[in-house]
């Protein structure tokens, strides 16, 4: 035999190779409109893609990274070392807008009450709750008839609530 | 043992070194001095009386002491560019140590081996930055021209990567920046052989393919993505089959086994054969340049070459070790690379696995068991997970084979014949498109690519020591059953361990307390608002667009994944202007968006209220600095006015209709601008802290001295994110704590009128 079964195997491929190229070059050559189609199989024209004025993108920007490699720093929370020094003491500007003045306890509804910080759904229905059973309260203090309204709590909020007649 | 580590002598030498590299920033290099000399003395002892095992742990220990050395930055020269009193506009004479990546239109990369800075003699690296259409310019040749000095600076952001941190680490500290047309080339030396065959190859394919096919062909053969649309880009990312437009073992695997393969054909014999397919492989490394990857690969490759050189069988797990310690030892800050962490942990995925028989099984196992080594590291990295990558591979790896074959062909022929070039260039573009084809699909599918937060160091060392652990169950199964069953469970509660603790950020509850970051985004801006019921809403999104780095995909985007926000409630752009709206198309794509603060209303948000405090009826899209929309976030007794872009007239308007000013913290109109923050405005809203979002070295001078001064008069503490980097403010409506990101300074305040806090 003039070849062996492999060296057949690796003319048969470049044969293949070459033929199909022969083919496909033709076939572009004849079908320029086609070829044209079949480029934009995964191309979105630049507004669909929401890239305002975007055509001419930064490659860096589009590669996800820049070209030299990037080593990230961890996120890390500031540790309880860090936190160092007294609290320095800042006055409050008055608390404009989202209640007009203090909040009244006794018409305040759930969802109200609920928009007072460190009081959640729970609470503030607890609040509602406890104004239907025993009554209207009578002073920020009355509030600690409410279950999980310690005192540490009340002083926070006293800035932010009152009590109506 | 039944585990074959005793015939992988390197494994424990370039694990051990790796650790010790790991740890140098940890390590005092005088400590790490110490353990050497400690270790050398304690080997010797116990090696002189013949105890090996315990010597064997003491020289690794010693091991991994140089490596913490090797690894710890050296102090810079005298003479060094990184010592040079920056800012300074100097003439610096340099020759360029790489090829120049245009990486934008008019911006141009180069990295100077810097000779002389004005008359005196200089040396280190400097990357510059060049404006403007930059000349053809070649590694090797010498430059010379104006340049502005400065500090090298990067985002400095909670999870986010900080660019000028890493080229402090590569010891670049100092970075330039100048005009083409300051520039002039010393000498003209011509491109170098691998460049010039880099560049021909590239012509060669673009003459005969369409451009898309053959930026894609020119990724897959060069690694080289510039010319890759970005939707194209992003597909392969989605899709998950993002590694073949690197350069990695893949193609160098190919040419090795193509040349060797034809050789042998051909009756050179074998050992010609190995030694063609080295030179071959060496000169493709040349060509495509020292990505840790290419190097990892061609380690491998020339060892197993060369152990059929030598007739003895070649441990590719030897080959593997032999790659990482050779390449950290040269360049020991490539370990915190995502491209070297790929490709070594998919190698050794790969390698260890037990993999099913059958060419389908086989590739599948191949597929999975890559997928399962490098998650930790995309997510670390990326915050990717892919889940349609193991199948997507299946597909797409044998045509990027194919195409890789052929493609070598055909540049090959084409060096010597054009028309035969083409012919083979015009057999694979049906294979490109085959591939494009289905990788358009496969990022289609729902859920294809899942962003997660990045995982604690503690769960990512969970989850590697659960795969080595499943391994050995599988080893051991026959041989030593019980170790076997303990190995499995042990790897189950591992596995289960890493999962939670990568879970946590998802499932943890919300903790009541409000969270607003300026982030530092350059000279833009970008708010982050995280309420105490857990929701995120988004103010500006910070620059991006075509022309600059988009900080939404790259800032912003990274830091609510880590966060582990993985949707928004709202997302806002005050105004039309690419430094507060560019980077929100990125966040439209990644992530899903509620209809929070589209409207005029006031929205709450778990006891924090956001109030819009202007209203416009411009249509989007023609929104300038003072149609911009400013908001009032209340939680408790502490308050914030984001101005956004402001001016005067703006805030004339604002007072005029007796807005609510007043407020704890002031978000600074216009990154500081002169006309902004009027006196009057300034005293209605009297802050007791201001924050300014604005870019280093910005070409307005922004924030503007008189702003600074005005604000100072109100009484108001400056934060800046150009000085400060993200600054975080955080509060449960009474205590109010604020971070400086950069240098970690946390300060606390106290709002409760009773000093309740």
């Amino acid at each position: 035999m003039l070849y062996t079964r492999p060296q057949l195997v690796l003319l048969l491929a470049v044969l293949t190779a070459a033929g199909a190229g022969l083919a496909v070059g033709h076939w572009r050559a004849h079908h320029p409109e086609l070829v044209e189609r079949l480029e934009q199989l995964d191309r979105t024209p630049a507004v669909a893609a929401g890239q305002p004025g975007g055509a001419i993108a930064s490659p860096s920007a589009a590669s996800g990274r820049e070209s030299a490699a990037p080593i990230r720093e961890r996120p890390r929370a500031p540790s309880s070392t860090e936190r160092r020094g007294r609290p320095a003491k800042l006055t409050a500007p008055p608390v404009e807008a989202p209640s007009p003045g203090p909040l009244d306890l006794n018409e305040a509804g759930v969802d109200d009450l609920a928009r007072l910080p460190g009081v959640g759904s729970g609470l503030a229905q607890r609040i509602v709750a406890a104004r239907d059973e025993g009554g209207r309260f009578a002073s920020v203090d009355d509030l600690r008839r409410v279950r999980g309204l310690g005192r540490v709590r009340r002083e926070r909020l006293r800035p932010l609530i009152t009590v109506g007649e | 043992m039944t585990l074959s580590w005793p015939r992988v002598p390197l494994a424990p030498l370039a694990v051990a070194f790796a650790v010790g590299v790991a740890a140098s920033g940890w390590v005092r290099v005088s400590v790490a001095a110490v353990v050497v000399a400690v270790t050398l003395v304690w080997g010797a002892s116990l090696l002189v009386l013949g105890r090996l095992a315990p010597a064997t742990g003491c020289l690794l220990a010693g091991l991994a002491a140089v490596g913490a050395i090797r690894a710890s930055p050296w102090p810079l020269a005298s003479d060094h560019i990184g010592r040079f009193d920056v800012p300074a506009v100097v003439q610096v004479t340099g020759r360029l140590a790489a090829e120049p990546v245009v990486f934008a239109a008019e911006r141009t990369r180069v990295l100077l081996n810097v000779e002389r800075v004005g008359d005196e003699p200089r040396t280190g690296r400097l990357p510059v930055t060049l404006y403007g259409v930059a000349p053809p310019l070649t590694e090797g040749q010498r430059v010379a021209g104006e340049m502005r000095l400065h500090a090298a600076t990067g985002f400095r952001n909670p999870g986010g990567f900080d660019y000028g941190e890493f080229l402090r680490r590569e010891g670049m500290p100092v970075v330039a920046s100048a005009r083409v047309d300051r520039l002039i080339a010393l000498d003209d030396p011509g491109p170098r052989w691998n460049v010039r065959v880099r560049r021909a190859a590239r012509e060669a394919i673009a003459r005969t393919l369409p451009p898309t096919s053959a930026a894609l062909l020119s990724g897959l053969l060069l690694g080289d993505r510039a010319d890759l649309p970005p939707e194209v880009d992003d597909g392969f990312r989605r899709a998950g089959v993002y590694h073949v437009l690197a350069v990695s073992g893949f193609n160098v695997a190919l040419i090795a086994g193509a040349v060797f393969s034809v050789l042998t054909l051909a009756r050179c014999g074998r050992r010609v054969a190995a030694v063609a397919a080295i030179a071959a492989v060496l000169g493709f490394a040349f060509v495509v340049g020292p990505e840790p990857s290419v190097l990892r690969a061609v380690v491998m490759g020339v060892l197993v070459l060369g152990a059929v050189l030598l007739e003895r069988d070649a441990s590719v797990l030897n080959g593997l070790a032999l790659a990482a310690l050779l390449i950290l030892a040269v360049r020991p800050n490539d370990l915190a690379d995502p491209g070297f962490q790929l490709s070594f942990a998919a190698t050794a995925g790969i390698v260890l696995a037990p993999l099913p028989r059958g060419l389908v099984w086989g590739s599948l196992g191949v597929s999975i068991a890559a997928q399962l080594a490098v998650l930790p590291i995309a997510l670390w990295h990326f915050n990717q997970l892919s889940t349609i990558g193991p199948i997507a591979n299946l597909g797409v790896v044998p045509l990027a084979g194919l195409a890789t074959i052929l493609g070598l062909l055909a540049v090959t022929v084409a060096f010597f014949t054009d028309a035969g070039g083409a012919v083979f260039l015009d057999a694979l573009w049906p294979l490109l498109l085959a591939m494009r084809a289905l990788v358009t699909l496969a990022a289609r599918v729902p859920g294809a690519l899942v962003h997660l937060p990045a995982p604690h160091w503690t769960a990512i060392t969970a989850y590697g020591l659960g795969l080595v652990l499943a391994l050995g169950w599988w080893r051991w199964r026959e041989t030593r059953p019980e170790w076997s069953r303990w190995a499995g469970a042990l790897a189950l509660g591992h596995l289960v361990v890493a999962v939670t603790i990568g879970a946590w950020p998802l499932v943890r509850p919300p903790d009541g307390r409000l969270r607003l970051t300026v982030l530092d985004v350059g000279q833009g801006d970008a708010i982050v608002i995280q309420a105490p019921d857990g929701r995120t809403v988004v103010v500006d999104a910070g620059p991006g667009g075509g022309m600059r780095l988009d900080t939404g995909a790259r800032v912003l985007a990274p830091f609510l994944w880590n966060h582990g926000v993985l949707q928004l409630a709202g997302l806002v752009t005050t105004h039309d202007d690419q430094d507060h709206a560019g980077g929100s198309a990125a966040l439209r794509r990644e992530f899903t968006i509620g209809d929070q603060l589209a409207g005029p209303e006031r929205i709450w948000m778990g006891g924090v209220s956001v109030l819009p405090l202007t209203a416009t009826d411009k249509p989007a899209g023609s929104r300038r600095n003072d149609d911009a929309l400013v908001f009032r976030v209340d939680y408790g007794a502490v308050s914030f006015l984001l101005t956004s872009d402001i001016g005067a007239e703006a805030e004339s308007r604002l007072l005029a209709a007796h807005a609510p000013l007043a407020v704890t913290v002031l978000k600074v109109a216009h990154h500081g601008a002169r006309t902004s923050s009027t006196p009057p405005f300034l005293e209605k809203v009297k802050p007791a802290l201001a924050v300014i979002s604005v870019g280093r070295r910005n070409p307005y001078g922004h924030p503007s001295p008189d702003t600074l001064a005005r604000l100072a008069a109100t009484g108001a503490r400056i934060y800046r994110t150009d000085r400060d980097g993200a600054v975080i403010f955080e509060t449960d409506g009474f205590a109010l704590t604020v971070t400086r990101w950069a240098t970690r300074e946390v300060e606390h305040f106290c709002l409760d009128p009773d000093g309740g806090c």
